[in-house]
């Protein structure tokens, strides 16, 4: 994401998490048993504290999920990516924004 | 039948034909029944009977379906709604980048709640699901899912006024990702 940004301008945000995704439906070659179902099941985006965008992530989610959305930069502060695993781990990322007056022709 | 007639006779008919007969042959005396019942369990060699495969398939269908319908309770759908972008060709299934974008002014009432993502044949037809609130902006996602076989991905927009859309897109998938 952009470290600086026009009032009202929108921004894209990426974010790429490194997680196997196992779905539950695979099995371990040696002893054939299934492997547990381990997921990102949600991610969620706060905006200075405030829940602007989140996603349900289900079995169909690639591993190692990619993911771009955008928002609307309003005030200066921090925008914080938190991924909730299956067994309910949060892992959080963040980054700061600066926000400037648009500027007058 | 008629190719295991030789169990009904009497016992030294039946060691002649062994020793007369080839290996296989003996083999079929020894299995004769066993075979015959699974030849017949084993559906006609038709093209139109389906494989264990494609009924699994068709099971998935069926529930995709029924999500669909349980996300557009029988609402019409608006036209134009909802953009998606899918490759027509993904070589690996377990990674099909796609994107969406709603066409909306994210003001007001007039921002998509939820964004829903479905793999018409996936054996968990849901693949993800989008919550937004006007302070997006702009209801544009771009990620990357797994796809089962080669189907439609349905892309359902469920706005905050109520009103739906929806738009499917075909992929033709060349190695399935959902394993």
């Amino acid at each position: 994401m952009p470290e600086t940004a026009q009032k009202d301008e929108i921004i894209v945000i990426k974010c790429l998490a490194e997680h196997v995704m196992q779905t539950g439906r695979r099995r371990n070659p040696d002893t054939g048993e299934l492997i547990p179902r381990f997921l990102i099941e949600r991610l969620e985006c706060q905006y200075n504290g405030k829940v602007v965008f989140y996603a349900d992530w289900f079995n169909g989610v690639s591993a190692n999920p990619y993911l771009r959305f955008k928002l609307r930069a309003v005030e200066s502060g921090t925008i914080e990516i938190i991924w909730i695993e299956t067994d309910g781990t949060k892992t959080t990322a963040s980054a700061e924004i600066e926000v400037v007056a648009s500027r007058v022709n | 039948m008629s190719r295991y007639w030789t169990v009904m006779q009497p016992i030294h008919i039946q060691r002649r034909k062994m020793l007369l007969s080839a290996g296989a042959s003996a083999l079929a005396l020894e299995w004769g029944p066993a075979l015959a019942q699974t030849s017949e369990s084993v559906p006609p060699n038709d093209p139109l009977s389906t494989t264990p495969q494609d009924a699994a398939l068709i099971v998935n269908r069926r529930k995709a379906e029924q999500i669909v319908a349980n996300v557009l309770r029988g609402r019409s759908l608006r036209e134009g709604l909802i953009e998606a972008t899918v490759p027509d060709i993904a070589e690996d299934g377990s990674m099909v980048p796609v994107s969406f974008l709603v066409n909306c002014s994210m003001k007001n009432d007039d921002y998509p709640k939820t964004v829903h993502v479905i793999g018409m044949v996936n054996p968990t037809p849901e693949i993800a699901r989008y919550h937004f609130t006007p302070a997006c902006g702009e209801a544009a996602v771009v990620f990357r899912c797994r796809m089962h076989a080669s189907s439609y991905l349905s892309f359902i927009a469920n706005m905050a006024d109520g009103t739906v859309g929806m738009t499917q897109q075909f992929v033709s998938v060349t190695a399935s990702g959902c394993i």
